[in-house]
């Protein structure tokens, strides 16, 4: 019976241990390797007892600790986010200014533009983006979802204007 | 940066048990007996003093067949930060209350 109750305290500190944050494993070992040197049994199940708050206090550390990672990320991630919908705003801003140079030297007015040429100007600038969104995937994938996201809202902008002008 | 040691009475207390043998090196458990603070209170303090370097550890191997003994010992800041500690808690009590083992 005082075989079994020390098995069984050493099994639930060994399964506390093994969900154990990893950053604390040193002292998860030293609690579960002392657990054989404690002498009597009743001695050996507070110890465990001990040890298993100790190891909840462990975790509860470490939970605190990934949100405050998680925020730190997200705050880098949105900024790159926003970095891409800038750099989208720029490419959009040059192209309306080469677009309005173009007309300044065709001698247009703006409401002389055909829809058909309007549609291509922004097809080049959605061209753009995707080019700009495919160039940046791999080194900053979060510029090149905020070029992305920039692309697509100015892509849905214009199916409404279109779709508006139509009726 | 880190959070300075509060002098909490078990801490005081386990730093006075490692002052009574500064060079010893200690296992947890004879610490605990020591001190009579269970695994769930002095736990938590070691892995505070060895976070601010006040207590170096090791392992040893006793018995083949038996885990290794994680071990602790005071480093030489350790000890000159635990008297300090230990010696102003001594000062803030009355003379008769005074800490045993804390040498002025």
């Amino acid at each position: 019976m005082i075989l079994t109750l020390r098995r069984i305290t050493s099994r639930l500190l060994s399964l506390a241990a093994a969900r154990a944050p990893t950053k604390f494993a040193e002292w998860t070992r030293a609690m579960l390797g002392e657990l054989d040197y404690v002498e009597d049994d009743r001695s050996a199940f507070f110890w465990a007892l001990g040890s298993i708050g100790v190891l909840l206090r462990f975790s509860a550390i470490q939970l605190l600790l990934i949100p405050k990672w998680r925020d730190k990320s997200m705050i880098r991630h949105t900024g790159q986010v926003l970095l891409g919908a800038v750099v989208a705003g720029i490419v959009c801003m040059a192209g309306s200014l080469v677009w309005m140079a173009l007309l300044k030297v065709a001698g247009l007015q703006l409401s002389d533009v055909r829809i058909s040429q309007r549609l291509m100007f922004i097809f080049l600038l959605e061209v753009t983006y995707f080019v700009i969104a495919t160039a940046q995937w791999r080194r900053r994938k979060f510029v090149s979802v905020g070029v992305s996201l920039a692309g697509l809202t100015q892509m849905a902008s214009v199916i409404l204007t279109v779709t508006r002008f139509v009726r | 940066m880190k959070v300075r040691l509060r002098r909490y009475a078990q801490t005081v207390k386990v730093l006075e048990e490692f002052l009574s043998n500064p060079k010893t090196w200690r296992y947890g458990y004879d610490i605990s007996r020591n001190t009579e603070l269970k695994s769930g209170t002095l736990y938590p303090i070691l892995v505070r003093l060895a976070e601010h370097r006040w207590l170096e550890t090791r392992w040893e191997t006793i018995e083949v067949g038996r885990p290794p003994r994680h071990m602790y010992r005071l480093t030489a800041n350790g000890i000159r930060a635990a008297c300090e500690m230990v010696r102003e808690v001594s000062k803030s009590l009355p003379r008769n209350l005074g800490l045993k083992g804390v040498r002025e």
